[in-house]
């Protein structure tokens, strides 16, 4: 029956695809919590796409746009230092997501995402978030609230990393010890 | 797919691509009679999106909130049609009627002997059927006709006759015809009518009755009677006569060989076919009724309900390595083309009813479509209240009788206000600076615009210019954070 045109055109197959999307977004914490209906309007502004092996996703550099979610696959995250030497910083998988600062501005990209092997990801980007907050005020508003509480999170992280440092460098300074300055320089932001 | 791109040589992809633009250049010419509809239903997409965005914001669902204003749009026009539309609409078939209309029109009456001797034409005159005016009719070439004109048997002449009226209403007469010779005293007579289209179908019939008249020696007239077509003076005869009067004037300046009421008519009939010519064609996939109607609510409908889904499309075929870059520009072409359209409508429709309330004021013919294409052409820069000034200067002279020159003095200092409105108030606040063009940009735009559709062209071609510039401009100040 599975083969019947008419009954796959029926219970279409889109819906487990639907539900396997909604799976992964609702681990992102952006749209943690949304309902179907919420769902489906962000759906409705998503980007499938797909990328080859060695093929860069997001470049460095490049303006900013939106964020990816990784859907299959895995990606590596790589910045080029000044003298032109590239560091790997992180991999990902499926369910991770990068990027997600550039929903709020347009600030070039600081690092590039390359896929490692065959890579499927959704995009979500500022014009469609944009568009979104126009026609669906209430959605965008909970998507953006959740994106600066990220930030949030994510700046009080960092003040802490900074606060730690700082007392290191006051006890060093203090205790006139060896040179050995290995504070954290903070996690690369996009 | 990205391997497959780069098998291709750089100059071969830019061979192909320029070919890819060229043939699509081409086939948009091609079949630019039918994208009126299309282009206009864009257009109004444009208009009508953020207040449907609006709608759909507060809660209402995007189809319904297409339909609501569709509903309140078509209410707004229905109510407009049918309260001043027959007014309009015949002041414009009118003033184009007057624009276009020949002044004179001539037929030639063949006359064949079909019988065994010569006969001879010694003479013409009109006579009046029921009281008639008769200075309408004419033999052409007075001077020169051929009378006496003798016609040989099985041999033919013929006698041109000329037909221009001072107004439009029907008109006949009877052409008697004298002959001579052997027949002296005799005389046939041919039934003449022009204008017969404004006359009645009864008045023909009766002609064409009339006319089954049986003429002597075998004298055979063709065709039995004569159907002028339709004449009648036009903008530039109105003119013309107005150029008559300050002839000695202008040749006591600029000497004696300028004749003004020629040149008048000549200019005036070759502005009129280089306006007209082409714009018909174009039209002509417009107005054909219905179409019009159906397709571009259909069309626009469809704009507006799917266009995010239609550039998501459209997106997703770009290649990974443009594909952010596409987004970006899309997102910002749409913006900048939905802000230069709302803007320069917004324009126009003010323009447009200032001019159509200040001519009516001023006791303007034609106030309504002369103050519409005033609106439409002020989206040309510098030309655009020069064709609005010079439109309705015309029809002041035209119909001004006595007072046109009164009239042409109130309908310039109308235009004169407009233009300090638009300047100081309008262009400012809706109209983006980004967009001014050079001049002879404008100028040489134009021109092609009505090189190609009329005055249609001309109108459009100045929009589709700064939409064009627009897109470029984003473009260019986009792409250069890239690295590509």
């Amino acid at each position: 029956m599975a083969d019947d045109p008419f009954w796959s055109n029926l219970f279409k197959r889109k819906d487990s695809d639907e539900m396997a999307l909604f799976e992964i977004l609702s681990e992102i914490p952006i749209f943690q919590d949304f309902n179907t209906r919420e769902f489906r309007k962000i759906e409705g502004i998503l980007h499938r796409r797909s990328w080859g092996v060695g093929e860069a996703i997001v470049q460095e550099g490049n303006p900013g746009v939106g964020m990816y979610i990784i859907v299959s696959g895995d990606v590596k995250i790589e910045q080029t230092s000044d003298e032109g030497t590239t560091q790997t910083l992180a991999e990902l998988g499926r369910g991770d997501f990068f990027g997600e600062q550039a929903l709020l501005d347009e600030s070039p990209r600081t690092a590039s995402v390359i896929a490692l092997n065959p890579c499927k990801a959704i995009g979500f980007f500022r014009p469609d978030l944009l568009e979104l907050i126009e026609s669906n005020p209430r959605l965008g508003l909970k998507i953006v609230m959740r994106l600066s509480q990220m930030i949030s999170v994510r700046l009080r992280h960092t003040n802490r990393l900074l606060k730690e440092a700082r007392q290191a460098k006051a006890e060093q300074a203090q205790g006139a010890l060896q040179p050995d300055v290995s504070a954290p320089s903070g996690e690369v932001s996009r | 797919m990205n391997n497959s791109s780069s098998v291709i040589s750089l100059p071969l992809r830019i061979i192909l691509f320029s070919v890819l633009i060229v043939g699509l250049c081409f086939f948009v010419y091609e079949i630019r009679g039918i994208l009126a509809p299309f282009t206009l239903a864009f257009v109004l997409a444009y208009v009508l999106s953020p207040i449907i965005d609006r709608m759909e914001g507060s809660g209402m669902s995007r189809t319904g909130g297409i339909l609501l204003v569709f509903l309140s749009v078509f209410t707004v026009l229905g109510f407009a049609i049918f309260t001043a539309g027959s007014k309009v609409t015949g002041e414009m078939r009118d003033l184009s009627d007057r624009l276009q209309r020949e002044e004179s029109t001539a037929a030639t009456l063949a006359l064949s002997n079909r019988g065994e001797r010569p006969i001879q034409v010694i003479g013409a005159a009109w006579e009046a059927i029921n009281g008639s005016d008769l200075t309408a009719f004419s033999l052409v070439d007075g001077e020169t006709l051929p009378f006496p004109l003798e016609i040989l048997p099985g041999e033919e002449g013929a006698i041109v006759i000329g037909f221009s009226p001072d107004s439009l209403v029907f008109a006949q007469a009877k052409l008697r015809l004298e002959l001579g010779g052997d027949l002296e005293g005799e005389w046939v007579s041919v039934f003449v009518a022009g204008n017969t289209v404004r006359g009645q179908e009864s008045q023909l019939a009766a002609l064409q009755q009339a006319s089954n008249v049986i003429h002597p020696m075998g004298l055979e007239i063709d065709p039995k009677w004569v159907d002028m077509g339709e004449a009648g003076p036009n903008v530039f005869t109105d003119v013309a006569k107005l150029a008559e009067t300050l002839q000695p004037t202008i040749q006591a300046y600029l000497g004696e060989d300028i004749d003004l009421v020629a040149l008048v008519k000549e200019q005036g009939a070759t502005l009129i076919d280089t306006l007209w010519g082409s714009t018909t064609v174009f039209l002509g996939g417009v107005v054909s009724g219905l179409t019009f109607v159906v397709i571009v609510p259909f069309v626009a409908f469809f704009f507006l309900k799917e266009g995010r889904q239609i550039s998501r499309k459209v997106i997703e075929l770009v290649p990974n390595a443009y594909f952010e870059m596409c987004l970006n520009l899309l997102h910002q072409i749409n913006g900048q083309i939905g802000g230069y359209i709302r803007g320069q409508l917004l324009a126009t429709s003010v323009v447009a009813s200032l001019a159509v309330t200040g001519l009516s004021i001023v006791g303007l013919q034609y106030a309504f479509p002369v103050g519409l294409l005033a609106g439409f052409a002020n989206m040309i820069p510098f030309l655009g209240p020069l064709i609005g000034i010079i439109s309705a200067s015309i029809v002041a002279l035209a119909t001004g009788g006595t007072a046109a020159m009164g009239l042409v003095g109130k309908v310039i200092v109308i235009f004169l206000a407009i233009q300090l409105i638009d300047n100081i108030l309008i262009q400012p606040t809706v109209v983006a600076k980004s967009v001014e063009m050079h001049p002879l940009m404008v100028l040489f735009v134009v021109m092609v615009g009505s090189q190609l559709m009329g005055i249609v062209g001309m109108l459009i071609a100045v929009p589709l210019t700064g939409i064009f510039k627009v897109t470029l401009q984003t473009i260019y100040a986009g792409i250069r954070g890239y690295r590509l």
